[in-house]
């Protein structure tokens, strides 16, 4: 695998380490999460060759995920508190993003309650969103889309624990146990319900590939922070392909915009994220809501909806829902949470059938 | 899966500890409670000495300097009277090389005197020095510098934001921690440089109509959850008028109205204060009855910002100097953390 795409997988545990600090913190409730951290860290590690690297990865993933979790990936949850989870502001952050998807599929669910549909996710790494969703709608296939090294994590993280086999409806399967068999097994899941599909979407051409997918049915694709590490031409032809070849679909897209702020915010962002080697091409290139926007009208995609986070915190959520979040935990830096929150966007887009995102837009 | 690419840099200042020069280890031999004038002089000489190369301070000797410290502020009042000039700072959060620019860019202690109105801890990955340069500066000039309490100089707000964690990684326990907390409760809470401009680190409380009553607060304790003193530290100017609900979830929002009504009151051209992010350093509100004035340039080295200082001159003219990020060349760039973001 190439060192580029391993460092963009490694974003994946920034992600998962924020849900799980916000998941502590009570803004959200995932009772996955615990359990896929656990099969994470274990066969993570069961995935690496070297005794040494193992060691060193063993002890980052831990701090990483705040001394909780022991080496093999054994939750140590009732031991007091670690006294610095994510600061409050990347918590809020945290909380807007995954509210502010989820009340987009809550919406779009409810208009399909009566029909089979199907959510694609796009980049879907360790996430639990997939399953939450499976649970509470029993008309909806999941189809995960990763790269083979995070699927075959996730399989047999899923395998391995009783609560997230029973919600994705799959059944037990003998565990490799040395790295050897563990890196040659398939690292795919297919169950009625659930398809846990290694591709690199940089590779999609043909509908061929993805064999789970229904192209007639109602379909939402979800990319959370997926499209924004490809290069920009690489990225299109995801897009475009999924507006060609899907009938009635709905395009939901979340990710960083570096902005056109006198503080150069964006280029900030990149030098920043540069020290850990992570690439985000599509950051200044379309840097602002208008550009995002210009840019899915020239790809195909009509009926946008496209807002910055901040727009949506002020604007999605009902009064009395931000109160109690407010009460969760003192928030000392509403500035900053603001700007940042200006420089991620979510972008709705719906074809093939009349409906529209219910909720304001900023453009 | 690589090690490198895989996980986050380690926090670069993990392996940061205190050194003990030879110089101040010979200092430090010095008795804690010595009373001769020259003696202490030297020592906090040598402190600061090694703290401007942003090496902090053996345990020990922030015992001796945190004792010191309550000695000179315990006697201030909780409205410290400053004379002009005076350049007035706002939030540092533990930028300690942006401190060293903000010295560079307004001219050195004491040669100019200097009012911080709070935030020196928390965010930044240098609190430890930051705090102990300038409570030394503080022991060493105390007519030269004041340095008022922000909502960061708290025992609560420092276990969430950093402080208390980078004490104990610096020193390997929460002792220093507690030593500074212990101190932070005897720091003034607000500041009135010639009876004309009142300066805090927050805002205005509905419990306080006069500068008397901010007089009369017991402030020697740590920063409670509601009430007028909470509110100095906590409240935030707003578009609207009135008072209003803080989202912050402790102190209050005020109108231009009720600057209007307090600047009136109490004879006050201008509430000077910190507090807030604002990006070109300072903002005015409430049609210049209010200033922000924020210091921490590039703030948690992720948002951008440009910093600024206010010099108020004999004459009571104003003026802003704004100042970017310390770049310092010839020196490594500092391997550190990469901020956090959403990805």
């Amino acid at each position: 695998m190439l060192q580029q795409d391993q460092i963009t997988r490694s974003t994946d545990y920034d992600a998962l380490a924020c849900r799980f600090s916000c998941h502590l913190k009570r803004y959200l409730q995932d009772k996955y999460l615990e359990a896929i951290i656990s099969g994470t860290l274990k066969y993570q590690l069961l995935a690496i060759d070297s005794e040494y690297k193992r060691l060193a990865v063993r002890r980052q993933l831990s701090k990483q995920f705040f001394g909780l979790f022991d080496g093999s990936g054994k939750a140590k949850l009732t031991s007091k508190l670690p006294v610095v989870l994510k600061s409050p502001v990347i918590n809020r952050g945290t909380w807007i993003r995954t509210r502010a998807i989820d009340l987009v599929l809550d919406k779009w669910l409810a208009a399909k309650a009566a029909t089979p549909v199907q959510i694609i996710i796009l980049g879907c790494g360790s996430d639990t969103r997939g399953m939450r969703l499976l649970e509470n709608n029993s008309n909806l296939t999941v189809v995960e889309i990763d790269f083979e090294e995070t699927c075959r994590i996730k399989k047999y993280s899923i395998l391995d624990q009783q609560l997230l086999r029973s919600v994705v409806g799959a059944q037990p399967e003998p565990e490799p146990t040395t790295v050897e068999q563990f890196n040659a097994s398939s690292a795919a899941l297919d169950t009625p319900r659930y398809h846990l599909v290694p591709l690199d979407l940089r590779q999609l051409r043909s509908m061929t590939q993805l064999p789970a997918v229904d192209p007639s049915l109602p379909t939402l694709v979800l990319s959370e922070c997926c499209v924004c590490y490809m290069e920009d031409v690489e990225s299109d032809r995801v897009l475009q392909f999924l507006r060609e070849n899907l009938v009635e679909a709905v395009l939901v897209v979340y990710d960083p915009i570096g902005g056109n702020s006198p503080g150069h915010y964006g280029e900030i962002m990149l030098k920043n994220l540069s020290m850990r080697g992570i690439q985000m091409p599509s950051l200044l290139k379309y840097s602002t809501i208008e550009k995002q926007h210009e840019r899915l009208q020239k790809l195909g995609f009509e009926s946008t909806n496209v807002s910055d986070l901040s727009y949506i915190y002020s604007h999605w959520i009902p009064e009395d829902e931000l109160a109690a979040i407010n009460r969760l935990e003192l928030l000392d830096e509403l500035e900053e949470l603001n700007l940042i929150n200006r420089h991620y966007c979510l972008i709705v887009s719906s074809w093939g059938s009349t409906w529209r995102l219910p909720l304001p837009s900023q453009i | 899966m690589d090690l490198d690419s895989d996980i986050q840099m380690e926090d670069a200042v993990e392996q940061t500890q205190p050194e003990t020069t030879g110089k101040e280890t010979s200092l430090s031999q010095f008795p804690i409670n010595t009373t001769d004038p020259t003696t202490q002089r030297n020592t906090l000489d040598g402190w600061i000495e090694q703290l401007s190369q942003c090496k902090p301070l053996s345990e020990d000797s922030v015992k001796q300097l945190c004792a010191m410290a309550v000695e000179v502020v315990k006697g201030e009042e909780n409205v410290q009277p400053v004379q002009v000039p005076v350049t007035i700072c706002g939030d540092i959060h533990g930028q300690f090389h942006d401190l060293m620019e903000l010295f560079k860019i307004g001219g050195p202690c004491p040669d100019t005197n200097y009012l911080f109105m709070g935030d020196y801890v928390d965010r930044g990955y240098y609190s430890v020095e930051t705090v102990s340069y300038l409570v030394a500066m503080k022991v060493r000039y105390p007519r030269r510098i004041t340095i008022l309490r922000g909502n960061h100089e708290s025992r609560q707000i420092t276990q969430v934001y950093g402080f208390y964690d980078e004490c104990f990684r610096k020193y390997g326990s929460a002792n220093v921690w507690k030593m500074f907390t212990d101190l932070f409760d005897y720091f003034p809470i607000t500041a009135l440089v010639d009876n004309s401009i009142f300066c805090l680190h927050g805002g205005l409380s509905p419990m306080i109509e006069s500068i008397d009553q901010v007089r009369e607060l017991n402030r020697i304790q740590e920063v409670p959850h509601e009430g007028p003193m909470c509110d100095l530290l906590w409240s935030d100017p707003d578009d609207r008028g009135g008072w209003g609900i803080s989202p912050r979830g402790a102190g209050f929002t005020f109108g231009q109205d009720i600057s209007e009504q307090f600047n009136h009151t109490n004879g006050l051209s201008l509430i000077a204060r910190a507090h807030q992010l604002v990006m070109e350093g300072y903002s005015w509100s409430h049609q210049d009855l209010v200033v922000t004035i924020f210091s921490a340039p590039n703030y948690c080295y992720r948002c951008g910002n440009q910093a600024a200082i206010m010099e108020v001159d004999e004459n009571h003219n104003r003026d802003f100097l704004q100042y970017d990020p310390s770049v310092r060349p010839g020196e490594p760039t500092v391997t550190r953390k990469t901020p956090d973001y959403f990805l």
